[in-house]
């Protein structure tokens, strides 16, 4: 809501400056959104009348005009069409400045030099957007002077206010000024207007029905006959300008600026193209087309409320006028209406529209529905006053019995306290007469007071004040936020903060980042070609993806079953800015559709954790020279199973169709799907256009959650030295260590022991299809020193035992 | 004995003085304290004196003992000292072999910031869905169909019935409807708008929503709770300002502001002007909401809180852009240590 310091002052008594009025309304609920001085950054804008215009050029849509600015006569070419001889007008001179167009050089146009310019509205920023025709002032405005020093209207400042859309009633002039009055105690002046009726009624005239009442629960309006349309005078333009309205005729500006004023729209219909005279108002025909005052024809439904006459519609309700009734430079005869349209039909209709109006950006809220008749009565005035036109005598207003006055809310003083955490007064008594003083200056109606219960009617523009903590609410909004203290629980609740499940999470996240490794949050919502990128057939599981119903862009059309996409992209995006170490990983949800009724209407929601790594080009030498192989992904995965405790893992070759298929893991445990790993597919890296590899690996917090040990015991410290013997041998290929691992175990199980790889290795000493297996086996006992002897002897066993079952070779 | 005591002392601070480099330290230390050494040697021939004597000469070889080692490690010392420099001089300005240290995301840092904080005044962290139902989003926080604040809430739709929440603040009926009060719950998580993508928007942010439900509790009580948190999370001498606001969920409404950090109060670009910056809406939860869940609104009362954990990023760590926290930048991650 936009409007100027100046206007409200016009209706309330205003003690602050502009900018403290701004903030004690922020305080109250009401924020300027922005303050602006009216003619902010405008420089060397003189009034000036013009004396002389002529024609220059060719194609005749220049003038050139003369300007008188007291001190001297300029000349100036003007391309505006609605000047004329004697008008005045503002005119920067060379080197002024506007805010629309910055500094005013003075340069020959057609010819001519041109030695300023003849302003419109937008360039003295008082439009956000540009019309034709330059601002004619009044004619009584000191000639040569600046118009930054122009009384009562050069001094005034404009606030654009956020009204709550709980607030219909703040979206007017009187609206605020009411709100100003309330905290201020200063009174609310609403100008008296005495209108004068001719001797001929309005029944003679017209009729009207109302077909739905429930949509159209009142319904006033008003005649004008034998007036003029013109332009609006100088003092009403300029504060449709203030209030952020661009003026059109007389008329329309009049029910424009009542509007403003009173928070009601009115709408203006010529009474002679109303035909049948009669005025219906109806639910739209099923694909009844209307063409609308900005031209574009619609189609409408029956779930749109129309005003009709006799023969089609002429307005749609509570929207936007007709372009076959609307007010021409030739009408003579006007039929004002002022009506109260039901306010969820009326957003559907905008909404399904998609035409958004000052008329019905109010409707919509909620208007007073009492608010009608003063409205039509104060346009009325404004239209006689302006156009000698003539007002016929009555009013039309045709209301629902349902139409409701404001209900009588109860509220026990001692809520106020209780809900506030405060007293509102020392005592009862003062409590009492605080509560009293604020409720009236809001105009609420106090109907009773027992003991501590009060019943109170709010005024019928308060549609939003309906039970009693609403009431509390416009208390504390007078009283002031900043007067209720602060103060902590007075009881205490004693919970665990986090569950087990939620700090499992946690630990994750600090294991990996302990291992290098940065957190990413990636979108939720994923470009389905990822799975064909990823050469997921479409009956994979993954493929099974929750559409969008009203996607906003093509790449996010889909919800997330995997977060590898994010993660993809996320390490394209890196490649692409050069950065060669890529450790990423996210911890998020994936979704997907439920199978069957069970467990709710909700979609699956399943945290995963997925990491990525890559390193490109040559790496920084000096830092670290490791590479970064599958082994050390799975290096991080181990990590992190050490961290959770989980021991009881397998590693088994995977399936996974975006993977390498040599290096593609799925990891198990007792049997459960735990996670997948891998090195991406040569063809998907190179179609990502990736230098270099991706390992990535996804695990599944669900299966993984059940393994996660969650008490640490500790094991007593080996009182006897342990045994340290090498071995290396030769096998074939296909012999995984993980094997050769669990037969060394399994000889003297007495013994413990404890197996480390240090060299795997396969070339050009090993024969063809074989490979070099090092290890060092770590013996302990916890009853004793193991003696030299009794190791050799199971090294020996070890040897027979593996070359009997691998055809182990020793190496030498 | 006592003689020859004396003779020792002096014999070996005079070799002291005059020997000139570690080796010859090195022989002294051996003649005099190695393990057949001088000293050694002497220390032997204790066994053979009379019982009043050993104590007091025992005590004396005990003496010289310490004062030689002494003198011979501050002589090493010195040596050291000297010949530091002499040896190859390594560059120490050289990088140390780096750990690359993993990071938080900046969001994450919040929330666990955040959670932290009111852990610490009892509350208990709870998750929810982030595919909703349209009824848990809006009905039951008051919000029916056509109401005209879905406006500001564009959402993604699964179904007419489903959709991808637009707020955290369907936790709070979720709670409710799961347990009595008391109740003081956070819940953070990502929310969804059909927004589309600038400086200031994206379709995906996050939440985080803070509810509490007991037997008198009052706006004095969200006063001092959230002022705590914007201390905690914001600076000691950043101020809270509450006003007047409108959510449907609570009544009555408020909105949330710190002064702007940059201009301390007096306005500036940043923050329009104003000198504060909007941080969170809050209330008292509105009965309604209150009744949907089955508790007692004569009983029990409550206030409800919600920020978006991106602006509070912003506001803290001066990020301009939105859009950062998703692209995954490590230029960008790596600044969150």
């Amino acid at each position: 809501m936009q409007l100027s310091y100046n206007l409200l002052k016009e209706y309330v008594d205003i003690a602050l400056p502009p900018e403290e009025l701004a903030e004690r309304l922020s305080m109250n609920g009401i924020v300027a959104e922005r303050i602006k001085p009216v003619f902010e950054e405008v420089k060397g804008a003189v009034v000036g009348e013009i004396t002389d215009i002529q024609a220059v050029g060719k194609s005749g849509n220049l003038s050139l005009c003369r300007v008188d600015i007291k001190s001297k006569k300029l000349e100036v070419i003007c391309g505006a069409k609605n000047i004329r001889v004697g008008n005045f007008v503002p005119v920067v001179i060379e080197g002024g400045n506007l805010p629309g167009l910055g500094k005013i050089e003075g340069k020959e146009i057609q010819g001519v030099y041109s030695q300023g310019m003849i302003c419109s509205a937008w360039e003295l920023g008082l439009e956000k957007s540009k019309s034709p025709g330059v601002l004619i002032l009044e004619n009584n405005f000191p000639l040569g002077e600046n118009i930054k020093n122009i009384k009562d209207i050069a001094d005034d400042v404009i606030f654009d206010f956020e009204i709550f859309s709980n607030r219909p009633d703040l979206m007017s002039i009187i609206g605020i000024a009411r709100e100003i009055a309330a905290f201020s105690g200063k009174p609310l002046h609403i100008p008296e207007q005495e209108l004068i009726e001719i001797e001929e009624f309005i029944t003679d005239y017209i009729s009207v029905e109302v077909e739905d009442e429930s949509l159209c629960p009142r319904y006033a309006g008003r005649i004008i006959k034998d007036l003029q349309v013109e332009e609006s005078p100088f003092w009403l333009r300029w504060k449709l300008y203030l209030l952020g309205v661009r003026p059109i005729n007389n008329i329309v500006d009049v029910t424009n600026y009542v509007m403003m004023e009173t928070g009601q729209p009115l709408h203006a219909f010529d009474l002679s193209l109303i035909n049948g005279k009669k005025i219906i108002i109806r639910r739209a025909n099923p694909g009844e087309k209307f063409r609308t005052l900005d031209g574009v024809e619609r189609v409408l439904t029956v779930d749109n409320l129309v005003i009709a006459d006799t023969k089609r519609a002429i307005a749609l309700a509570g929207v936007m006028g007709g372009e076959n009734s609307e007010i021409k430079a030739n009408t003579k005869d006007v039929f004002l209406e002022s009506a109260y349209f039901d306010p969820i039909n009326n957003r559907k209709t905008s909404s399904y529209l998609g035409l958004r109006t000052d008329a019905s950006n109010r409707f919509e809220k909620g208007i007073d529905p009492y608010g009608q008749v003063f409205a039509l009565n104060r346009s009325a005035y404004h239209i006689m006053r302006l156009t000698e036109g003539k007002v016929i005598s009555g009013v039309i207003d045709q209301y629902s019995k349902e139409l409701s006055k404001g209900k009588a809310i109860k509220l026990n003083l001692c809520k106020i306290d209780q809900v506030l955490g405060m007293k509102v007064g020392k005592t009862n008594k003062e409590r009492k007469e605080r509560v009293i003083d604020i409720l009236s200056k809001l105009k609420f109606q106090i109907n009773s007071l027992e003991e501590h219960l009060l019943e109170v009617t709010p005024p019928s523009f308060r549609s939003d004040i309906k039970i009693d903590v609403d009431i509390i609410e416009e208390i504390a909004r007078i009283f002031g936020y900043e007067n209720i203290p602060s103060t902590l629980f007075k009881a205490t609740l004693v919970q665990e903060g986090k569950s087990n499940k939620q700090k499992a999470v946690d630990k994750i996240r600090n294991t990996l980042i302990s291992c290098g490794m940065h957190q990413i949050i990636s979108y939720s919502m994923i470009n389905p070609k990822y799975f064909e990128w990823l050469k997921l057939p479409s009956s994979h599981h993954l493929c099974k993806a929750i559409e969008l119903a009203n996607p906003l862009i093509q790449e996010q059309t889909i919800m997330r079953t995997t977060l590898i996409p994010g993660l993809l992209k996320a390490m394209q995006w890196n490649v692409n800015h050069s950065i060669e170490q890529i450790k990423l990983f996210e911890i998020g949800r994936t979704y997907f559709p439920r199978n069957g009724a069970q467990g709710g209407p909700l979609p699956v929601e399943k945290l995963m954790i997925t990491g990525g790594i890559a390193k490109i080009g040559r790496g920084d030498i000096w830092q670290k020279s490791e590479s970064w192989d599958i082994f050390y992904l799975k290096g991080i995965l181990e990590s992190l199973f050490d961290s959770l405790g989980i021991q009881d893992v397998e590693y088994l070759p995977g399936d996974l169709p975006f993977f390498h298929p040599l290096h593609n893991g799925i990891i198990t445990s007792k049997g459960k799907r735990i996670a997948v790993f891998g090195r991406v597919g040569d063809d998907i890296i190179s179609y990502l256009d990736i230098p270099g590899n991706i390992l990535l690996f996804e695990l599944d917090y669900e299966e993984l959650y059940p393994f996660i040990k969650r008490e640490i015991i500790f094991q007593p410290l080996p009182k006897y030295p342990h045994i340290q013997r090498d071995m290396a041998i030769i096998v074939a290929q296909e012999i995984s260590f993980a094997r050769i691992k669990k037969e060394v175990l399994k000889i003297s199980p007495g013994i413990k022991k404890r197996i480390e790889l240090f060299d795997e290795f396969r070339g050009k000493q090993i024969k063809e299809g074989f490979k070099s297996i090092a290890f060092s086996i770590f013996f302990q006992s916890d009853e004793r020193t193991l003696t030299d002897t009794e190791v050799d002897k199971i090294m020996e066993n070890v040897t027979i035992s593996l070359k009997k079952l691998f055809q182990a070779d020793l190496r030498q | 004995m006592d003689k020859e005591m004396e003779n020792l002392r002096e014999k070996f601070f005079k070799k002291m003085a005059s020997i000139k480099n570690r080796e010859e330290l090195q022989r002294i230390r051996n003649e005099y304290l190695g393990r057949k050494g001088i000293v050694a040697q002497m220390l032997k021939k204790i066994t053979s004196l009379s019982p009043e004597e050993k104590p007091r000469i025992g005590e004396l070889l005990n003496k010289i003992k310490r004062d030689f080692q002494k003198t011979i490690a501050e002589k090493d010392n010195d040596f050291l000292a000297e010949n530091s420099g002499k040896e190859e001089q390594v560059d120490i300005s050289i990088p140390g072999r780096n750990f690359m240290l993993g990071t938080t995301h900046p969001i994450e840092l919040i929330l666990k910031y955040t959670e932290e904080i009111f852990m610490g005044m009892g509350f208990c962290i709870v998750d929810g869905p982030e595919i909703e139902l349209d009824y848990y989003n809006f009905e039951a926080l008051n919000i029916p169909k056509d109401h005209p604040v879905r406006d500001d809430q564009d959402s993604f739709y699964i179904t007419p019935d489903i959709l991808l929440r637009t707020q955290t603040s369907p936790m709070q009926v979720r709670t409710m409807e799961s347990q009595p009060p008391p109740v003081r719950i956070i819940s953070a998580g990502k929310c969804y708008r059909r927004d589309s993508i600038d400086n200031t928007h994206t379709p995906m942010f996050h939440q985080i929503e803070g509810l509490a439900v007991d037997k008198d509790i009052s706006l004095a009580d969200l006063k001092g709770v959230i002022t705590e948190f914007c201390k905690q999370i914001f600076g000691k001498d950043r101020i809270t300002r509450f006003r007047p606001g409108y959510f449907p969920f609570v009544e009555p409404g408020v909105e949330v502001d710190v002064s702007c950090q940059l201009c301390q109060g007096l306005g500036c670009q940043s923050c329009g002007y104003s000198g504060w910056l909007e941080i969170m809406g809050a209330g008292m939860v509105h009965p309604n909401v209150l009744e949907m869940a089955g508790y007692n609104v004569e009983k029990y009362t409550g206030f409800a809180f919600g920020m978006g954990a991106e602006r509070i990023a912003m506001l803290k760590y001066g990020i301009n852009d939105i859009r950062l926290f998703f692209e995954n930048d490590l230029r960008f991650l790596n600044q969150f240590k």
